[in-house]
C-alpha cells in the first residue's frame, strides 16, 4: 500500500538530472587554451602525466586550443607517451585511448567531451527500490526475542522487536541488508532481496538480562530496568509436577516467600513477597493475570477437606492450570509497584499465559503420570513403647484405668499392633496429567487452543481425588498495516477436589497403635463396641470420614481482551478488558453409616451445603508515547482503571434427611439453617502516568505516579496518590569501564523510592452497619431485630508502604556470570489497627488508621553463572538467597498494650513463658516469673516474657543445569533458615487414648531425674502446666531445612524420518519433587509445621512424554 | 473500525477527566446486602422499629444467660446481697459469680471473666442514643411510629442508666453516639443521672402509646414486650422513690394502679405468665425450645446445684436466710419456692418460672415491670408522707395475695421495716431489688455484715458499689474508680 510506484520515481530522477545540468553550466569553469602559432609536429615525453597536461603541452607546441571541463580532470586517467615529431592526430589516439573521453577538432580547438555508452544512453540508470518490510526473530527453541535491534545496513535506521519478536520498517531498500544485534543474541545479518515478510532464527546468547520482563503496562528487559523484577519461565514450571503453578516458584525468586500449609490438592499456600507490612490486615500480594487482577484467598465456606490454615480455605492458583502460563513475573520494589498504587504494597504478582504463534499449525502433546507418597512420617511410639507409657502414668498418679473410658488398656486387644501413619496417609497419590495444544497464524492473525486434564487421588483410604479440566483459548489478530490489533484470551478450568470429610493425618498421628481393625470381616466399618454397645473409638473410626461425603467444585473463568490502535506512528490508544468469575460450590455429608451406631437413635442426618461466587470486571484504557530525540529514548504511558468486585456465598446446614442417599438433595431435608452469608461488592478507580526516559541505553529515569480511589473506604479518604521514582545508570557503557575493566561486561547501579497502599481491609468496614441480631431462635414480636455492628468512620483509609530499593547488578565475561544485588527498605505505616475505647462509648474498640510503623529490610542476592558451554555439554547454575528483618519500629498512642509491648520485635510472633526446664524432684515443669524466680503457675497477665520470634531469618535456592546432546538435568535445591513451632508430644502425655512422637520417651521419671519433658499423668492434675509449656519457649525450635526441590530429567528423542519426519520435537521426561530434606526439625515436616493436622508434602515422581507435531 | 476507534476515544476522554477530577461516582460502591447502614435504617418505620425490636431480644436472651459470664443483673445482684448462694462458694468454677458471692470485687474483672453487665448495659446505651439522634433527624417516617420508637428509645436509656447509677454510683452520663467525644467522659454524679432518667421518663409518657405496640411500633397487640406509657410512668413512680420525690412517687404509681382496664394483681401462680395482668412490661423468650432464660438456670434438677458447668449450669439456689424470712403461712413460700433433696442437703429454688423443659410450650415471660411494685411503691410514698392507713392498705394488697393477714405495723418506721421486708419476700431474683433497696435506704451497713458472716466472708461499705473495670480507667483518664478498689 506504502510502496512508491516506478513511475514518479523515475521521473522524480530525470527533475533531479536537469537540475545537475543547470548547475554545472553556472559553475564550471571554462579552461581555454589559445597559445603561439599552430604547428603540426609535436614531440613529447611524459611519464605518468595528467590529460590537461598532456593538453596544455599540444596547445604549446601546435597552437591548438583545447575544451575541457575542470571538474572532469579526476576522472582521466594518466598518460604515458614517448614520440617525437608525431602528428597531432596520433598524439591525440595515445592520449585518448585509454580515457573515458572522446575528442573532436573544431576549427583548430580540441573538443573533449565524455564518452557516451550506447545502453546507458537510452535506458535511465537503475533506480533503488524502497519497500516495507515486516518479520520476526525468535530463537532455537522457536520462541519469539524481543528488544533486538534490527539496522539497516550503512544507515542510521534502525528499530527493535517487540514482545513477539516482531519488527516493522518501512520504506526500505530492496537490496539492503539488515543487522541483528542485541547482548543475548549472537549478531546476524539478513538479505531483504526485496521480500517484505521476513523470519530469522538468532541463537541465543547464554545469559537472560535481555529477555523479556512483563511489568506493570508493558514489557522491558532486566538491562533496562529501573526497578526490582523476577522473572520465572514456562520452561522452569514445566519441570514441575505441581498442581499448583505457585508452588514452582519455590526457591527460584529471591525475595518472595512461599510456605505449602497443607499439601492436599487445592490447599493453602502462605505468600510473602520481602515479608509482612500490615499487622491486622492480609499481606498478600497482587496477582494479575494477563492485565486482570485474580483473587488472593477464597472466601470462606465449609471446610470438611481439611485443606485451610492461617485462616484460610484454600488457594486459588489451584484454579489455574500451570501449563497455560508463559511466565512468572514478581514485581517488588517502588518502581515496579507504585503504578498498582493502593494494591501494591505487597508487592505484585503477573502471571502471563501462551500464546499463539504465526507459522505452520503445531500440535503439542503433553502426557505425565506420577505417584507420590508422604515424603516424611513423623515418629510415633509402638505398641510397647505406648503401653509403657501409659501404665506408667497410671502408676505415677496412683490410679488404675477406667473401664468407661480407658478402652485403649480395658477393652481392646494390647498385643495388637498397627502403624496408623501406614494405614492412613502410607497410600500412594496417583497423578495424571493431560495436556494438548494446537496453535498458528500467519503474520497477522495467531491462535491458540490449549485443553488440560489433571488428576490426582490422595494418600488417604477411600476413593479421593481432584480433578481438574481447563480450556485456554488465544488469539491475536491485527489490521494488514499492524495499526489496529485486537486479542482475547480466555482460561476456563473446572476442578472437582474429592477429599475425605475427616482429617485422616491427625487420626495417623494419634490413634493409639492397638486401636482395633477398621474393618469387619464384612466389610462394615468395626465400630469395637463396649458392654453397652458405645463405640470405643476415642472419635469415630477413621473410615467413618470414608463414608462420609466432602467436595468442593469450583469453576473458575478469568477472560481478557486488548483493542489498541495506532494513531500516529508510534503514538497508541488501547483498551484492555477483563473479567473473572468464579464459582464453589461444596458439599460434606454426616450420613448415618459415618456414625456410631449407638447415637443413631439422637442424631440425625445433617448436610453442609456452600456456595461462593466472585466476579469482578476491569477496563483500563490507555495511551502510548514512544518517541525519540538524538541518543533519547522516551515512553510515556498514560491511562485509567475502572473496576467493581463482588462476593457472594453462603453456607446452609440442612438436617432431617431420611436416607443417607439422599443427603445431597437439599429439599430432602426437614430443617435448612443458614450458617453464613455474605453479600459484599467494591469498586475501584484510578488514573496513572510513568514516563520512562533512556539515553543511549546508558541512563535510566522511571517516573510514576498514581490517583487511587476506592469505595472500601471513608468517604473523607477515599482517594490517595502514589508516586515512585526509579533510576539506573548502566555504567559499564561508560568509556572509563569499557578501558580498564575488560572483564566486566555489564554494570548496572539502580535505585528507586516511591509509595504503594494495601487496599486489604475488606469491604465496608468504614461504614456503621447494621446486621441482623445473632443467636435469636425465636424472633422477638415475629420479627428479626437488627442491631449496630461497628461505628461509622468517615476517615478510614490506606495502609501505606514506602519502599527504598538500590541495586547493583554485574555481568562478567560476556555475561558468563550474572549477579544481581539489591538492597531494600519497606516501612509501612498508618496501619488499620483497632483502637482501644472505653467501653462506655459502646464498643471497646474500632478499626483506625493508627500511627505504627512496621519495617522490612533486606538483602537479596541472585548470580546466574554459564560454567560449561561446549557445543555438546552445557552447565548453567543460578543461585538466590534473600534476608529479610521483619519489625515493628513504632507505634504512637491509642495502640493496644500488647502492640506497644511488641516494638522493636518482628511482627507474627507473640510473647510466651520463659521455660526453666523440669523440677527434678517433683519432675514438673517450671517457668520463670516476671522477676525470673521459677513458678509452676505462671500469670498469664505479667509472666509471658520471651518473644517468640516466628520469621524466616532466610531463604533461597540453587538450580543446576545439565546438558548433554539431547540430554537435559535440572536439580533444585530450597534452603530456609527458620525457628518453628515443633511437635514434642501432644496434650497431655499419658493421659487419653493419644499416641505420641517419640520425643516423649525423653521424659522425668525417678527423682533426681533431669529431662526435657515432665512426668507422665493420665489424669488432668498436669493439664495447666502442660497447658503452659505448649505457650513457653519449650515448644519452639529450630525448623531450618534444605530440601531437594526438583530433578528433572530430560531426553529430546531423535527425529525418525529424515525427509518427513514424524513430529518436529519428541521429548520422554522424568521429574521428581520434594526427593529429600535434611532438617532437624522436631515434627513430620518444617514448612507444613502444624504437625498433628496437616498432611506433609509428598514426594512425587513423575514421567512423561512430550510430541510437537 | 470506525466504531471500535470511537470507543477507544470515549475511553479516552474518561481518562482525562478522571486524571483531571478523580470519578467519585465510578466509586461509589452500591450498599452492602447482608448489613444495613444507619442512613437506610432510619429512613423506613420497619427497620427503625426492628433496631429497638433487636435491643429487646438481646436483653432478652442475653441478661440471665450463662452463669460463667456474670452479665445477668438478677444473678449478680441476687449473689452481692442475701438473696442467692453460690453452691460450693469461693470452690464454684465461675469465678466471675463467687467474686460478686463473696463481695471481693476486682476491678479486673472483664479482663479476667467476662464482660460484665457494665459493658453490656453501655453497647446498649450506644444503640439507643444512635437511635435518638437518627430518629429525630429522620423525616421519612410515619409521625405515630416516630413518636413511638423515640418513647421506648428514651425508656430504655431511663432504664439502663438505672441500673448503672444503683450498681455503680456516679457513671458517665453519656446522651450521644459519638465515640471521640464519649471515649474521655468523667463520672456525672448520681444526682444528675436521676434527673435525666426522670427527665427521659417524662417526656416520653407523652410519646408512648396507651396499649401495647406489636413488631411495627404501632399496631396494637395483647402482647406485653415493648415497653409503653403505663411502663413508663411506673419506672417513674420507682425513680422517684428512689430520689425522695414521694408526691411524684405516688402520683406516679397511681396512674398506673387506677388503670384496672389493664393492670391487676393476679393469683400468684399466674404472676409470670406469658400477658398476665400484673405484667405491665415482659419480655419474650427467643430461645428456641425455652422458656425463660431465668428458669433455665434456677429450676434445679433433681442432682440438684453444680460447680462447675460441665455437669450442668446450676451454680445457684435460694439464700438460706431468705427461706428462714417467709411468715409462716406465706404461699409464696409453696408457690414461688421449690427444693431438691440431693443427700443429706436440701436446696431451695426459685420457683416463680416454673417451665424448665426443652420444647415444652412458651407459657412464660421474663418479667421486667409489674402492677405489684406500684403498690409497695405507694405504700412507702404514703408512709413517708405520714399516710399510715394509706400505706397499710397497699401493703396489704400485697400480703394478702400471698395468704397472709393484714401487716402488724402502724408506725412510719414500722412500716418502712415491713414495705422493705415484704419487697425481699415479693421481687427475690427480680432484677436486684433486694440488692438495690438494702443499699438506698442505707440499711447495707446493717443488713450485709451478718449476711456476709453467713456466705463466709466479710462485709466493707465500699463494696456497695461495683469496680468500674479496669479497662475503661485505663482508656478513659477522666473515670475515676470507686473507692475501696
Amino acid at each position: 500500500m506504502k510502496s512508491i510506484s516506478y513511475t514518479p520515481c523515475s521521473f522524480s530522477y530525470q527533475t533531479r538530472l536537469g537540475m545537475k545540468l543547470a548547475a554545472f553550466l553556472l559553475i564550471t569553469a571554462l579552461h581555454v587554451g589559445a597559445k603561439g602559432l599552430p604547428q603540426e609536429k609535436i614531440t613529447l615525453s611524459e611519464k605518468n602525466a595528467s590529460l590537461p597536461y598532456i593538453l596544455q603541452q599540444i596547445n604549446k607546441q601546435t597552437g591548438y586550443q583545447y575544451f575541457f571541463v575542470e571538474q572532469w580532470a579526476s576522472e582521466a586517467n594518466k598518460i604515458d607517451i614517448d614520440v617525437s615529431n608525431a602528428s597531432l592526430e596520433t598524439v591525440l589516439k595515445i592520449c585518448f585511448k585509454n580515457q573515458p573521453f572522446t575528442y573532436e577538432i573544431v576549427r583548430r580547438t580540441i573538443v573533449i567531451k565524455k564518452k557516451v555508452d550506447k545502453e546507458k544512453a537510452i535506458l535511465p540508470p537503475p533506480l533503488p527500490l524502497y519497500i516495507d518490510i515486516h518479520g520476526r526473530a525468535f530463537d532455537e527453541t522457536e520462541k519469539p526475542i524481543a528488544g533486538v535491534t534490527v539496522t539497516v545496513k550503512n544507515t542510521k535506521r534502525a528499530t527493535s522487536t517487540n514482545e513477539e519478536g516482531e519488527f516493522s520498517l518501512t520504506t526500505v531498500n530492496a537490496d539492503a541488508k539488515l543487522e541483528f544485534t542485541g547482548a543475548n543474541i549472537e549478531t546476524a545479518e539478513l538479505l531483504v532481496n526485496g521480500q517484505t515478510e521476513h523470519t530469522i532464527k538468532l541463537i541465543k546468547k547464554v545469559n537472560g538480562l535481555d529477555e523479556v520482563q512483563v511489568i506493570a503496562y508493558g514489557t522491558t528487559t532486566q538491562r533496562l530496568n529501573t526497578g526490582n523484577v523476577s522473572t520465572v519461565k514456562a520452561s522452569d514450571i514445566e519441570k514441575q509436577p505441581v498442581n499448583n503453578p505457585l508452588l514452582a516458584l519455590q526457591g527460584r525468586v529471591p525475595g518472595l516467600d512461599i510456605s505449602m500449609l497443607n499439601s492436599l490438592p487445592g490447599g493453602v499456600l502462605k505468600i510473602l513477597i520481602r515479608g509482612q507490612n500490615s499487622i491486622s490486615h492480609a499481606s498478600d500480594p497482587l496477582f494479575i493475570i494477563d492485565g486482570v487482577p485474580y483473587i488472593s484467598q477464597t472466601l470462606t465456606g465449609v471446610d470438611g477437606g481439611y485443606i485451610s490454615g492461617d485462616g484460610r480455605t484454600g488457594n486459588p492458583f489451584s484454579f489455574i492450570n500451570p501449563a497455560d502460563i508463559e511466565s512468572i513475573d514478581v514485581l517488588k520494589d517502588a518502581d515496579a509497584t507504585a503504578i498498582y498504587g493502593s494494591r501494591g504494597a505487597n508487592g505484585v504478582i503477573l502471571v502471563t499465559t501462551k500464546k499463539g504463534k504465526s507459522g505452520q499449525t503445531r500440535i503439542n502433546a503433553n502426557v505425565q503420570s506420577g505417584w507420590g507418597k508422604v515424603s516424611r512420617m513423623l515418629k510415633l511410639l509402638d505398641r510397647r513403647q505406648y503401653l509403657d507409657m501409659r501404665y506408667e502414668a497410671f502408676k505415677n498418679d496412683h490410679a488404675s484405668p477406667n473401664p468407661n473410658s480407658d478402652y485403649d488398656l480395658t477393652a481392646w486387644d494390647t498385643t495388637r499392633s498397627t502403624d496408623w501413619r501406614k494405614a492412613l496417609i502410607g497410600g500412594t497419590s496417583k497423578y495424571t496429567d493431560i495436556q494438548f495444544s494446537i496453535s498458528g497464524g500467519n503474520s497477522n492473525t495467531q491462535y491458540l487452543i490449549a485443553s488440560g486434564y489433571h488428576k490426582e487421588t490422595t494418600v488417604f483410604p477411600g476413593d479421593f481425588n481432584d480433578q481438574k479440566s481447563s480450556v485456554h483459548v488465544n488469539i491475536n489478530s491485527s489490521s494488514p498495516d499492524k495499526r489496529f490489533k485486537v486479542s482475547f484470551s480466555g482460561l476456563y478450568s473446572a476442578d472437582n477436589n474429592k477429599l475425605g470429610a475427616f482429617n485422616f493425618t491427625l487420626f495417623a498421628t494419634q490413634l493409639p497403635p492397638d486401636a482395633p481393625v477398621l474393618l469387619n470381616p464384612d466389610g462394615s466399618l468395626n465400630w469395637a463396641p463396649n458392654a453397652f454397645g458405645k463405640s470405643t473409638w476415642p472419635n469415630r473410626n477413621p473410615l467413618a470420614g470414608v463414608a462420609s461425603k466432602y467436595y468442593t467444585r469450583t469453576n473458575n473463568l478469568v477472560a481478557n481482551g486488548n483493542l489498541s490502535y495506532e494513531l500516529l506512528p508510534r503514538l497508541e490508544i488501547k483498551s484492555s478488558f477483563g473479567y473473572t468469575n468464579m464459582q464453589t460450590n461444596q458439599l460434606q455429608t454426616v450420613p448415618f453409616v459415618s456414625l456410631d451406631p449407638s447415637t443413631l437413635a439422637t442424631s440425625q442426618r445433617s448436610s453442609d451445603f456452600g456456595n461462593n461466587n466472585v466476579q469482578s470486571w476491569i477496563i483500563e484504557p490507555q495511551i502510548t508515547y514512544l518517541f525519540d530525540m538524538g541518543k533519547s529514548r522516551v515512553n510515556l504511558l498514560a491511562g485509567t482503571t475502572i473496576s467493581q468486585n463482588s462476593n457472594n456465598g453462603q453456607v446452609l446446614t440442612a438436617n432431617g434427611f431420611s436416607s443417607d442417599l439422599l443427603m445431597e438433595d437439599i429439599k430432602s431435608a426437614t430443617s435448612i439453617i443458614p450458617i453464613f452469608s455474605t453479600i459484599s461488592s467494591s469498586k475501584y478507580n484510578a488514573g496513572f502516568a510513568r514516563i520512562n526516559y533512556n539515553y543511549d541505553d546508558r541512563y535510566l529515569l522511571n517516573l510514576t505516579a498514581r490517583r487511587d480511589g476506592s469505595s472500601r473506604f471513608g468517604p473523607a479518604n477515599r482517594f490517595h496518590d502514589f508516586w515512585a521514582v526509579g533510576a539506573g545508570w548502566i555504567f559499564s557503557k561508560e568509556d572509563f569501564v569499557e578501558d580498564r575493566f575488560h572483564f566486566l561486561s555489564y554494570g548496572k547501579l539502580r535505585g528507586s523510592y516511591g509509595s504503594t497502599g494495601n487496599d486489604q481491609v475488606g469491604d465496608y468496614s468504614y461504614l456503621d452497619l447494621y446486621s441482623t441480631v445473632a443467636g435469636i431462635g425465636v424472633p422477638y414480636q415475629g420479627a428479626n431485630g437488627i442491631t449496630p455492628n461497628t461505628i461509622f468512620n468517615p476517615n478510614l483509609a490506606w495502609e501505606e508502604t514506602r519502599k527504598l530499593e538500590v541495586g547493583l547488578e554485574l555481568g562478567f565475561l560476556k555475561d558468563k556470570i550474572v549477579l544481581v544485588n539489591s538492597f531494600y527498605r519497606n516501612r509501612s505505616s498508618n496501619q488499620l489497627l483497632a483502637y482501644a475505647l472505653p467501653a462506655i462509648t459502646g464498643f471497646t474498640s474500632i478499626q483506625r488508621n493508627l500511627p505504627a510503623l512496621v519495617q522490612n529490610m533486606g538483602l537479596e542476592f541472585e548470580l546466574r553463572t554459564v560454567n560449561i558451554n561446549h557445543k555438546k555439554f552445557r552447565w548453567t547454575s543460578s543461585f538466590n538467597i534473600s534476608l529479610n528483618r521483619n519489625v515493628l519500629l513504632s507505634v504512637g498512642k491509642g495502640n493496644s498494650a500488647n502492640l506497644m509491648r511488641s516494638v522493636g520485635h518482628p511482627l507474627g510472633g507473640q510473647f510466651v513463658y520463659h521455660f526453666l526446664g523440669v523440677e527434678p524432684i517433683s519432675g514438673v515443669d517450671q517457668f520463670s516469673d516476671s522477676h525470673g524466680h521459677p513458678t509452676y503457675n505462671p500469670n498469664i497477665n505479667t509472666d509471658q516474657t520471651v518473644y517468640r520470634d516466628l520469621t524466616k531469618k532466610y531463604y533461597g535456592g540453587l538450580q543446576n543445569t545439565f546438558t548433554y546432546k539431547s540430554f537435559q538435568l535440572d536439580v533444585l535445591f530450597q534452603f530456609v533458615k527458620q525457628p518453628g513451632i515443633t511437635y514434642l508430644y501432644s496434650a497431655i502425655p499419658g493421659a487419653e487414648g493419644v499416641n505420641q512422637p517419640i520425643t516423649v520417651l525423653d521424659h522425668w521419671k525417678n527423682p533426681g531425674d533431669i529431662r526435657p519433658l515432665q512426668r507422665l499423668s493420665q489424669n488432668y492434675d498436669l493439664v495447666t502446666m502442660t497447658g503452659f509449656a505448649q505457650f513457653s519457649d519449650q515448644s519452639y525450635g529450630d525448623a531450618s531445612f534444605i530440601r531437594l526441590k526438583n530433578l528433572s530429567l530430560s531426553c529430546q528423542l531423535p527425529k525418525i524420518g529424515k525427509q518427513k519426519p514424524l513430529f518436529q520435537n519428541a521429548r520422554v521426561y522424568l521429574q521428581a519433587q520434594n526427593l529429600f530434606i535434611l532438617t532437624k526439625y522436631k515434627g513430620s515436616d518444617p514448612e507444613t509445621q502444624s504437625s498433628a493436622n496437616s498432611l506433609p508434602p509428598l514426594r512425587m515422581i513423575a514421567m512423561g512424554l512430550q510430541v510437537t507435531l | 473500525m470506525k466504531y471500535i476507534i470511537n470507543i477507544l476515544s470515549i475511553l479516552f476522554l474518561i481518562i482525562i477527566s478522571c486524571l483531571i477530577s478523580g470519578c467519585k461516582k465510578l466509586i461509589e460502591g452500591p450498599p452492602p446486602k447482608t448489613f444495613l447502614t444507619s442512613e437506610n435504617v432510619y429512613s423506613d418505620d420497619a427497620t427503625s422499629a426492628a433496631v429497638l425490636t433487636g435491643l429487646y431480644a438481646e436483653l432478652s436472651v442475653s441478661n440471665p444467660s450463662l452463669a460463667a459470664t456474670p452479665n445477668s443483673i438478677f444473678l449478680i445482684a441476687g449473689l452481692s446481697a442475701d438473696e442467692l448462694a453460690l453452691y460450693g462458694g469461693s470452690a464454684n468454677q465461675n469465678k466471675g459469680l463467687a467474686q460478686y458471692y463473696l463481695n471481693r470485687l476486682s476491678s479486673d474483672l472483664t479482663l479476667g471473666t467476662g464482660v460484665s453487665v457494665w459493658n453490656d448495659l453501655y453497647a446498649h446505651l450506644y444503640v439507643v442514643n444512635l437511635a435518638l439522634e437518627r430518629l429525630s433527624a429522620s423525616t421519612n417516617l410515619t409521625g405515630a411510629v416516630k413518636k413511638q420508637l423515640i418513647g421506648e428509645a428514651k425508656f430504655l436509656r431511663g432504664f439502663f442508666y438505672f441500673y448503672l447509677a444503683n450498681l455503680y454510683g456516679a457513671v458517665p452520663l453519656i446522651t450521644s453516639s459519638d465515640y471521640r467525644d464519649n471515649a474521655f467522659f468523667p463520672r456525672t454524679p448520681a444526682l444528675q443521672v436521676y434527673q435525666q432518667i426522670i427527665a427521659d421518663l417524662k417526656s416520653e409518657q407523652d410519646l408512648l402509646i396507651d396499649g401495647y405496640a406489636g413488631a411495627d411500633a404501632k399496631s396494637p397487640t395483647i402482647e406485653r414486650v415493648r415497653p409503653n406509657k403505663w411502663a413508663a410512668a411506673a419506672l417513674l413512680a420507682r425513680a422517684y422513690l428512689y430520689t425522695g420525690a414521694y408526691d411524684s412517687a405516688e402520683l406516679a404509681a397511681t396512674t398506673v394502679i387506677n388503670n384496672t382496664a389493664l393492670y391487676d394483681t393476679t393469683p400468684l401462680a399466674k404472676v409470670f405468665l406469658n400477658n398476665s395482668k400484673e405484667a405491665i412490661w415482659q419480655l419474650q423468650p427467643v430461645n428456641k425450645g425455652w422458656n425463660t432464660e431465668d428458669a433455665r438456670i434456677l429450676v434445679l434438677p433433681s442432682t440438684g446445684p453444680t460447680s462447675n458447668t460441665a455437669s450442668g449450669n446450676y451454680p445457684v439456689y435460694l439464700n438460706p436466710g431468705l427461706i428462714s424470712s417467709f411468715e409462716p403461712g406465706d404461699q409464696r413460700r409453696l408457690i414461688w419456692v421449690d427444693s431438691v433433696i440431693v443427700g443429706a442437703d436440701t436446696f431451695y429454688y426459685p420457683y416463680k418460672y416454673k417451665s424448665a423443659t426443652l420444647n415444652a410450650p412458651v407459657t412464660e415471660y421474663m418479667m421486667v415491670l409489674r402492677v405489684s411494685e406500684q403498690y409497695l411503691i405507694r405504700a412507702e410514698a404514703r408512709v413517708q408522707k405520714n399516710n399510715i392507713s394509706g400505706a397499710q392498705s397497699d401493703l396489704n394488697r400485697i400480703r394478702t395475695r400471698a395468704g397472709l393477714k393484714g401487716t402488724s405495723a402502724h408506725d412510719r418506721d414500722g412500716l418502712l421495716a415491713a414495705i422493705l421486708e415484704e419487697r425481699r419476700i415479693e421481687f427475690f431474683t427480680e432484677w436486684g431489688h433486694r440488692w438495690l433497696d438494702i443499699k438506698r435506704l442505707g440499711k447495707a451497713d446493717v443488713i450485709m455484715p451478718t449476711a456476709a458472716m453467713a456466705k463466709g466472708t466479710s462485709w466493707n461499705l465500699d463494696w456497695q458499689w461495683y469496680p468500674i473495670p479496669v479497662y475503661d480507667i485505663i482508656q478513659d483518664p477522666n473515670i475515676v474508680q470507686n473507692p475501696g478498689y
